[in-house]
């Protein structure tokens, strides 16, 4: 395409110059003629110039607008990826923490049947105190101690 | 009877005496002279925790007073007295075996339960 842009401006460039006649030796029409018409191949030449000079940059431009664009994904991917890192560690964390409390839990309820395995702290029974009551909650009576009674 | 209880020759007197040396080292957490009279069998049961958790429940009563008898139950070879302290009272339960030692100890607290 470019190829046959440019083979056209050259022929067309030739065919300008091929019709320009001759230095003018007679009349001023023939000058003035002569002149438009290196004008005009001056002016075409210039506007295919810049036509090129602003293909150039326009490949340029697309050339850098693909590398941003390849770059902002990366630092999209960047993004995406350390984002899903953080809740990755956030979910890490979370599990730490309920292993944790499930560990609180099972060495509670550990002591709790260590305790009443060997009959050391057994609720005798629990009575619903009165509403006239101080006393917030039901009472329990706990026998504390080793061996059966 | 409570007389002949509390005097030291008697059986009773004897078990007070023991449980009141229990009751002693329970409310000072020690747990070698928690189970200085303990039979084998329950001086196995004994832990350093256990001792702990009831010498705090203990001093949540207050200052430890001493044992009053109340009863016993001869079949059982089972004695029962009020430990006092200073801020309240809690049962004990003192049971023998044959051989005159400790074969179960037990106090009753009052626990309440916030809802």
């Amino acid at each position: 395409m470019t190829l046959k842009r440019a083979i056209a401006g050259t022929t067309m460039a030739a065919m300008l110059a091929l019709a320009a006649p001759a230095p003018a030796a007679a009349n001023g029409a023939a000058s003035t003629r002569n002149i438009l018409l290196g004008a005009g191949v001056a002016t075409y030449l210039i506007i295919q110039h810049n036509r090129k000079v602003h293909e150039k940059y326009a490949e340029d431009a697309r050339r850098q607008a693909a590398l941003e664009s390849q770059n902002s994904n990366m630092q999209a991917a960047y993004s995406s990826e350390r984002s899903a890192y953080q809740n990755a560690a956030a979910e890490i964390v979370d599990l730490k923490r309920e292993v944790a409390y499930q560990h609180s839990m099972i060495v509670q309820q550990r002591n709790q049947l260590a305790m009443q395995g060997g009959g050391f702290g057994t609720q005798a029974r629990t009575t619903r105190v009165a509403a006239a009551s101080m006393s917030p909650g039901p009472v329990s009576m706990v026998s504390y101690g080793w061996g059966q009674v | 009877m409570a007389v002949l209880a509390s005097c030291g020759g008697s059986p009773a007197g004897q078990a007070q005496s023991q449980a009141d040396s229990v009751t002693k080292a329970v409310y000072n957490n020690d747990p070698v002279a928690v189970q200085q009279n303990f039979d084998a069998a329950l001086k196995k049961q004994v832990t350093r925790a256990q001792v702990g958790l009831l010498s705090d429940k203990l001093h949540k009563l207050g200052d430890y007073k001493g044992l009053t008898y109340v009863s016993n139950d001869a079949l059982k070879n089972e004695y029962t007295y009020r430990a006092d302290f200073s801020n309240g009272s809690a049962p004990v339960i003192l049971r023998l075996d044959p051989n005159g030692q400790i074969a179960a100890y037990r106090v009753t607290l009052r626990e309440t339960t916030s809802q």
